[in-house]
């Protein structure tokens, strides 16, 4: 296809080559060239959230990121969170409060509650609050979601 | 009595692979060969179509189908068309649809359709709708003096004029709700195939209905229901509106006409107008009550906005309109009318919370102009066993003040600081209530006891919250076995047993029961295939507890795994099997109190608090019932503070984005708690009932009721926006 | 989403003349631009990445001042030592801007450039009387902030100039600032009012120096209420003086009704969040309590 290149991308830990044109979205480039169908859509223009992977470390909306810019940083899906059959702290807290019902807002979900302990270790709740408002839950209210960040944060503390 | 599986805080059996991003929603999935399938809408509210032109269309480059109305039976009723023909009747309605081998290629194609529109004046809202000489938005109407009236629902009790003499005051009040989208995070998506031998149609899709779309799509594509196999998906959400067909019969034409699999996605700003939103309404109520706040008369006219094509549930809103209250005479009248908005579809609790939020208004207004408490007068007038339901039925037990005083004690309601004002902010406190009704509908199940004494729950429900689970949790608590040892299936239309759609907070309650007697039906099997095999009297065999009791002489203990060994070998197969569509119905009524802060100044407001109570039956899972709650809580909080279609004059949507049409995000939510009741009296398995629709009735009413308190200022329209509020303030109330 | 050719500059010199091209449009965070462009709305043919250019991204201090280059990330603004020991005000607009997703994606620069109406870091810029250093085919320029906004979506560039830097001198000694924006959620909202401000005081504690009322979402572009800030100078600040200002600042805003809110509705909260703004901004630029003399 005209203008599409190859790219060198680095997810998960590990360096891929892709072809494509370098300025289709990160989102589509992660769905359908590397087949991550963790990373979602739901709306296109950096409203819901769900389409949330780690660039850096950092939460950011895929949908609204050219691969172009992708280039030469670290990317993390939800599929790279942990090792395969392993499970990080947060997906078990998630599973263990409740804090999952459909799903779709998910990986996006817990990789923005990742960027944020990663910062900052133990947020209040109002710092959980802002730091997910860009993820929009219509299934659980937030409640336990809150409340799976809260218990990570809180086992880290107490280790230490 | 010690349960050892149900009553249990189990995380969801499918929530590893949500967790870890590897379940397959519609949009994930590939077919080999797939083509990409999409939509024209129309741009106009309403217009007649002269002419559809779809031959460039038809020669892009990739384009290997191309429909319009013509492609599908024709269907002259009132009922949505797959794609207009003569005619559109809301903004957002399919006009031609195109499948080609990228996405990129199908839109091209779609902006080489011409469609030459004749513009109509829109008809807007309800009351415009129904005056006489409004623009009328289907050619027949039954009244001239009426028009755009979709149907009627009417019901009485009692002596309305006699209620009315008895009562000490009389209040007259008008309500508004919005039209509003679901709000699911996964837009609707659809995938067809055809088998080129024997012409069957497989279509993958994200619905709520897997049944009842299979029967749809048979209607819509003139084939007989088993050519036809519907995949139900993991779903994204749903709340309603994912229970009608969306691209569904687009998709299946695409592929037979192509020959080739298709696959469509809605984009967001399509799924605003391609779902069935939920409809606006206005309701009128005029209610009579006696000085001490006893309801004696109740008169409504509902109006229930169903846009362009029936859906609009008014003779729900009809039955729930008199609120969880005895409520001596009445008489309802409930219509759906049409308007060129897009057709309504079911929302949560349907038009439940449109009629509540009615009802808990007014009962405040009552409350407060009779100096009554709202939580008093409430239990005053709330049902007990025995009274009249509508629908002919009565109540089942007594529960809906034990609701009440529930959620108010929980909230210390009793001790409430009064208005407190700090820093130009006003407190308050409002309580709701809220019913629904649930039922059983289409309920069937299938378990399978595995040689090794593993048992697989396979139901057609679709797994929309977490009911697998449940499942699961009931059968193994029906062999007394850990839920490790259960499996539970959602199957489809070809590979299990029918049943109706995931709506009505039905699953648990009725098909949850289906599991429940299937449990009981293999248990039932396998005492017989023992009783066959060991030629003992089949009354001497208990399957029990993770056991089989051999009673008699030389009695003996087999455990299950044995059992269903020896029974494997001898009868081949134990699949219990239950269906049903009758269940005595239940009432579940939920209450909530909600303390808000308001800023006196801007009208903006926030929810510090909700407390809410519910009577749930029997909590199979507690955790996930706690999660309906609050999720519904949350969706109520979103209908009283921001969502809101807006449209322009031209019957145009303005805010077809999440930009504007607001949902609300982490920190406009407030600490929730939830507190279950359990009467367990109901006919549901183990005595639950339906849970996750009731909770989203009293959230908004509550919300208003406390802003009524903080700042004296009562709206009767929602969402209740800051400058909507601030306009009322000025006002003086 | 048509798929735009992407060109990647190393130098500004280069952004420069790829900005020159046909159908050339200049590429920063992309939050704006690809929901434009998902809408239809935008459909550029050549994107020039500036996201390339070291020289534009970084804060630092600079004679008089700091220096923001046009390509820092907001979150990068929220998360700075040196801005929030200097400019408070801007970090607690850079949290209030969008979501975390958001912030990380998008730059100082492009906010200014996309030039909306209620442009939210436009208006600490204004008060603090930010310059913007611009670079272009004629060379270099810098414009004070409240000249570079000309209308809806209009900043003043010309053709393929580049807004290089944002210059923000250091505020005097008794300078208070403070911010406020009103929407109906707590987070994600495109603000129907919004107002910042910053307020310095005399030697004497008392009456007010200078002073900069920005007004956001209540015009066609973000602007400075000269007004109100003209009733102020000079004069000893009390809350009813406060108050007049306030008023004036909603008497010389130029609100529209669209889907998000009414335009007397804007008026109105005009007034309110610049009395609270100001009441906050001077609270902030009065001296601390005598026991504890805070030396700068």
């Amino acid at each position: 296809m005209s203008g599409e290149q190859r790219l060198q991308l680095l997810v998960n830990g590990r360096t891929h080559e892709v072809l494509a044109h370098p300025g289709e979205r990160l989102l589509d480039v992660l769905r359908d060239r590397l087949r991550l169908t963790g990373v979602k859509e739901g709306c296109g223009t950096g409203q819901c959230g769900a389409c949330t992977v780690l660039l850096d470390g950092r939460a950011v909306a895929s949908c609204l990121m050219l691969v172009a810019d992708a280039v030469g940083h670290q990317i993390t899906t939800i599929e790279g969170l942990a090792p395969p059959g392993r499970l990080h702290p947060l997906q078990r807290a998630f599973l263990k409060h409740g804090a999952v019902q459909c799903g779709f807002c998910t990986p996006g979900m817990i990789l923005s509650a990742k960027a944020l302990l990663d910062q900052n270790p133990k947020p209040t709740e109002q710092e959980i609050r802002h730091a997910l408002a860009g993820n929009l839950c219509r299934c659980t209210g937030y409640r336990k979601i809150i409340e799976a960040v809260q218990a990570v944060a809180g086992k880290a503390d107490r280790r230490g | 009595m010690k349960h050892i599986a149900i009553g249990k805080r189990i995380p969801r059996l499918d929530g590893v692979e949500k967790v870890t991003g590897a379940t397959l929603f519609g949009a994930d999935l590939t077919l080999p060969g797939m083509l990409w399938g999409a939509v024209l809408r129309s741009p106009h509210a309403h217009a007649r179509m002269r002419r559809v032109d779809t031959s460039k269309a038809g020669r892009m480059p990739g384009v290997l189908a191309v429909l319009t109305g013509r492609d599908f039976p024709r269907d002259d009723g009132a009922d949505m068309p797959v794609l207009a023909r003569r005619k559109v009747r809301y903004q957002g309605q399919a006009v031609a649809a195109v499948a080609a081998e990228t996405p990129e290629q199908a839109a091209a194609a779609l902006a080489r359709i011409k469609v030459e529109y004749q513009p109509l004046p829109p008809v807007n809202d309800v009351r415009e709708a129904i005056r006489s000489g409004a623009p009328a938005v289907h050619e027949q109407s039954e009244d001239p003096k009426l028009p755009n009236v979709c149907g009627v629902a009417e019901v009485r009790r009692g002596n309305l004029q006699a209620g009315f003499r008895q009562a000490h005051r009389i209040f007259e009040d008008t309500f508004e709700t919005p039209w509003v989208h679901q709000g699911f995070i996964e837009p609707h998506v659809s995938l067809a195939s055809v088998d080129p031998a024997s012409g069957r149609v497989t279509v993958w899709t994200s619905t709520q209905a897997q049944f009842n779309q299979r029967e749809g799509l048979a209607h819509a594509l003139g084939l007989p229901i088993g050519k036809i196999r519907v995949i139900g998906l993991p779903v994204g959400g749903a709340f309603g509106g994912k229970n009608a067909l969306c691209v569904e019969p687009i998709c299946a034409q695409l592929a037979r006409r192509a020959g080739r699999p298709v696959k469509m996605v809605v984009s967001r700003s399509d799924d605003f107008y391609a779902t069935q939103p939920c409809g606006a309404a206005v309701i009128e109520l005029k209610t009579g009550v006696k000085k001490d706040g006893t309801l004696v008369a109740f008169q409504a006219r509902l109006l229930f906005d169903t846009g362009a094509h029936p859906g609009a549930q008014h003779s729900t809103g009809a039955v729930l309109a008199q609120g969880p209250y005895r409520i001596p005479n009445l008489h309802v009248k409930a219509y759906a009318v049409y308007t060129n908005k897009p057709p309504a579809g079911a929302r949560r609790a349907l038009t439940s919370p449109h009629v509540h939020f009615a009802l808990e208004s007014q009962l405040d207004i009552i409350a407060h102009a009779l100096d009554l408490d709202p939580v008093e007068i409430r239990l005053r007038n709330a049902l007990r066993k025995g009274d009249p339901v509508l629908g002919g039925a009565s109540m089942p037990y007594t529960s809906a003040g034990k609701v009440v005083r529930t959620a108010a004690e929980r909230a210390g309601w009793a001790h409430r600081a009064r208005s407190q004002a700090r820093n130009g902010k006003a407190r308050g406190w409002g309580i709701a209530a809220g019913h629904w009704s649930v039922w059983a509908g289409a309920s069937s199940a299938w378990v399978q006891v595995n040689e090794d004494g593993t048992i697989a729950v396979i139901t057609g429900a679709i797994n929309l919250t977490g009911t697998n689970t449940s499942f699961a949790q009931i059968a193994a608590e029906s062999f007394g076995v850990p839920v490790d040892r259960v499996t539970a299936h959602q199957g489809d239309t070809d590979t299990s047993p029918r049943n109706d759609g995931s709506w009505g907070s039905r699953i648990l309650f009725g098909v949850g029961e289906a599991v429940r007697r299937a449990c009981e039906d293999a248990k039932r099997q396998l005492a017989e295939s023992l009783s066959n095999e060991l030629g003992v009297p089949v009354g001497r065999i208990k399957v029990k507890g993770g056991r089989v009791r051999v009673a008699g002489r030389g009695g003996r203990f087999l455990s299950l795994a044995e059992a269903a060994e020896r029974a494997a070998g001898y009868q081949g197969a134990i699949t219990g099997k239950a269906a049903l569509t009758d269940l005595p119905f239940g009432v579940a009524v939920a209450a909530q109190v909600a303390e808000v802060e308001v800023d006196r100044e801007t009208g903006r407001w926030q929810v510090l608090r909700l407390v809410c109570a519910q009577d749930v039956g029997f909590a199979i899972n507690p955790m996930s019932v706690e999660g309906q709650v609050e999720g519904a809580a949350s969706q109520g909080i979103g209908y009283a503070l921001c969502e809101e279609y807006l449209y322009d004059s031209a019957g145009r949507m303005l805010n077809p984005d999440l930009m504007d049409f607001r949902l609300p995000t982490a920190p406009d939510h407030p600490q929730f708690s939830v507190h279950l009741i359990e009467p367990q009296q109901d006919a549901g398995p183990f005595g639950a009932k339906g849970v996750g629709e009731p909770p989203l009735v009293p959230t908004a009413p509550a919300i208003a009721n406390a802003i009524f308190d903080a700042v004296g200022v009562r709206i009767r329209r929602l969402p209740i926006t800051p400058e909507r509020l601030h306009e009322a303030l000025q006002r003086g109330g | 989403m048509r798929r735009s050719e992407i060109v990647q500059p190393e130098t500004i010199q280069q952004a420069v003349r790829a900005l020159q091209g046909r159908g050339a449009v200049a590429f920063a965070g992309g939050t704006d631009l690809i929901p434009a462009m998902q809408r239809g709305e935008a459909r550029p043919q050549v994107l020039v990445n500036l996201k390339g250019l070291s020289d534009l991204r970084g804060i630092r201090r600079v004679r008089g001042g700091i220096r923001i280059g046009a390509l820092t990330r907001v979150s990068e603004v929220l998360e700075s030592a040196l801005v929030a020991a200097e400019f408070p005000l801007l970090v607690a607009v850079a949290r209030d801007f969008g979501s975390a997703q958001i912030r990380n994606l998008a730059t100082i620069g492009g906010n200014l450039c996309n030039a909306a109406p209620s442009a939210d870091l436009a208006l600490p810029l204004l008060a603090l009387d930010a310059r913007l250093a611009i670079r272009g085919p004629r060379g270099s320029r810098a414009i004070p902030v409240s000249e570079f906004f000309r209308g809806v979506n209009r900043p003043a560039l010309a053709r393929a100039e580049v807004l290089t830097a944002i210059i923000i001198p250091r505020a005097p000694a008794r300078t208070g600032a403070a911010h406020a924006k009103l929407g109906i959620r707590q987070a994600m909202d495109l603000a129907f009012v919004s107002v910042a401000a910053a307020l310095t005081l005399r030697t004497d504690g008392r009456k007010c120096r200078r002073v900069r009322i920005a007004l956001g979402a209540v015009a066609p572009k973000p602007m400075r209420a000269t007004m109100a800030e003209a009733k102020l100078e000079g004069e000893p600040l009390t809350l009813a003086l406060l108050e007049e200002a306030a008023e004036l600042a909603a008497s010389e805003c130029r609100p529209i009704s669209d889907l998000r809110a009414g335009r007397d509705y804007r008026r109105k909260m005009t007034r309110v969040l610049v009395r609270r703004v100001l009441r906050e901004a001077l609270r902030r630029a009065q001296p601390a309590r005598p026991q504890k003399e805070q030396s700068r």
